[in-house]
């Protein structure tokens, strides 16, 4: 697990989630960031009731390519990650019916063939596992070629999405 | 706005070089043996041993010695690793304040080295010589540009979203010339193996070599899955087209696709415990 945990001006403790990592917290300081998603995937999931919510920067869509690493890494797959972000929240009390959820990433090359369209399938497979567990997407920034960083501010529920110098709330 | 004369003036001004590496090359060219001084410098030692533990401590004795390194490794790849950590040494002689975007560089750098070998591994091929200095050294047009040059890349990262070009297209409105014709000049004129600077030249255009060329390809697949990891998006985006001839010709399944992009992502988490001038 790559975390880097750093305290901002306003008090915020940055916790920073590297690619194939995961961080669910409660802690109101708690300022949950992922840098550089690119064909990667990141969601955001928040209860705000409980004030619980984690992140996820998944690298690829299905655990089955190797089924070993999903085994040491879950967090490496779309599929098997989300799953394991939803069970955890779910485990400490989250609300299905109360969880918001957003996007970003997934990111596309500039080729028109789609040679490499690993973004586009890691942005599929997401969508049929909130399907299955009935969940829907609240808010989302996927697809072109920008780089995007994504946070979740634990004390207020709020995403935020920055690329190229410009910051706003998802 | 800088023109392309003056680029190349500044480029002309330049009178520092990578001498140590010479030998390196000179060996992996088959030219002559491995250099025996590599014995004796023990700081250049400690440096391509540090980087051989970082990637290889799971395998390997943390109190290995050169000659075992050679041994277990073979002679070529820790050549090759010694390539790469001379070279970051002599980079942070010649640019002691290396800005954020140049330590971003390197490490998509480091990441295409890492990532040529891990595509050659994964689709069976006789791994070209030079497979990881190839990849290592594609973006060199970059390094010398952002370390030496100082040109505002951000001008051209915006004209690169503005357009929707890839960002060499983008080089070439501002500046007239991109980074590969920067990266084969300055190359040139430090005397680096051709294969090299052949894939320097077309890295991002593999369909203009003249003729197929296996290393070329393998750095052009190796940097699009290093951008698709998000290494080094920060100078470029994912404003590249990959090659569908390339695709075609190493004949990459998705599911290989996946596995070099996995196999690549651990390899540089491992690289997190390589401190020397990649962070902070």
């Amino acid at each position: 697990m790559v975390l880097d945990l750093q305290a901002s001006n306003n008090g915020e403790i940055i916790r920073r989630i590297g690619i194939s990592d995961m961080v669910l917290s409660s802690h109101p300081n708690d300022l949950l960031i992922t840098h550089s998603l690119g064909s990667c995937v990141g969601v955001t999931m928040y209860d705000p009731v409980l004030r619980l919510g984690g992140l996820i920067h998944c690298l690829l869509p299905q655990a089955k390519m190797n089924l070993e690493r999903a085994k040491a890494n879950p967090y490496m797959f779309v599929d098997s990650g989300v799953q394991e972000l939803l069970s955890q929240l779910f485990s400490r009390g989250a609300d299905k019916r109360r969880l918001i959820i957003k996007v970003a990433g997934a990111g596309q090359f500039l080729d028109q063939k789609k040679i490499f369209n690993v973004g586009e399938r890691n942005y599929t497979v997401l969508r049929k596992v909130l399907w299955q567990n009935n969940l829907l997407i609240r808010a989302e920034e996927v697809g072109g070629t920008v780089p995007r960083t994504m946070t979740l501010s634990i004390k207020t529920g709020v995403t935020t999405i920055k690329s190229l110098g410009q910051e706003r709330i998802l | 706005m800088t023109t392309k004369s003056e680029l190349f003036t500044k480029i002309d001004q330049i009178t520092v070089q990578p001498a140590a590496l010479s030998p390196l090359f000179a060996f992996l060219e088959a030219r002559q043996p491995f250099p025996a001084q590599w014995g004796s410098d023990s700081a250049a030692l400690s440096r391509v041993l540090e980087l051989i533990r970082s990637l290889h401590g799971e395998e390997l004795d943390e109190s290995i010695s050169l000659d075992e390194a050679k041994a277990r490794l073979g002679v070529d790849l820790v050549a090759e690793y010694a390539v790469v950590t001379e070279f970051i040494h002599w980079l942070f002689g010649w640019i002691p304040k290396a800005s954020d975007k140049l330590r971003e560089i390197l490490l998509h750098s480091f990441s295409v080295g890492l990532g040529a070998r891990c595509v050659g591994k994964e689709l069976g091929l006789s791994l070209p010589s030079m497979a990881l200095s190839a990849g290592f050294f594609h973006d060199i047009g970059r390094i010398v540009m952002e370390g030496a040059l100082r040109i505002d890349k951000d001008s051209m990262i915006e004209r690169a979203y503005q357009d929707q070009i890839p960002i060499d297209q983008a080089e070439q409105v501002l500046f007239q010339t991109n980074h590969m014709e920067i990266g084969v000049y300055v190359l040139q004129k430090w005397h680096f193996p051709e294969a090299i600077i052949q894939v320097v030249r077309y890295h991002h255009q593999p369909e203009a070599c003249p003729a197929p060329n296996p290393l070329v390809d393998i750095v052009h697949v190796a940097d699009a899955i290093s951008l698709m990891l998000g290494i080094g998006i920060g100078s470029e985006g994912m404003n590249y087209i990959a090659s569908a001839e390339v695709k075609d010709r190493l004949h990459i399944k998705r599911n290989q696709l996946e596995v070099i992009a996995s196999t690549l992502f651990l390899e540089m988490e491992k690289l997190n415990s390589y401190p020397m001038g990649m962070r902070g």
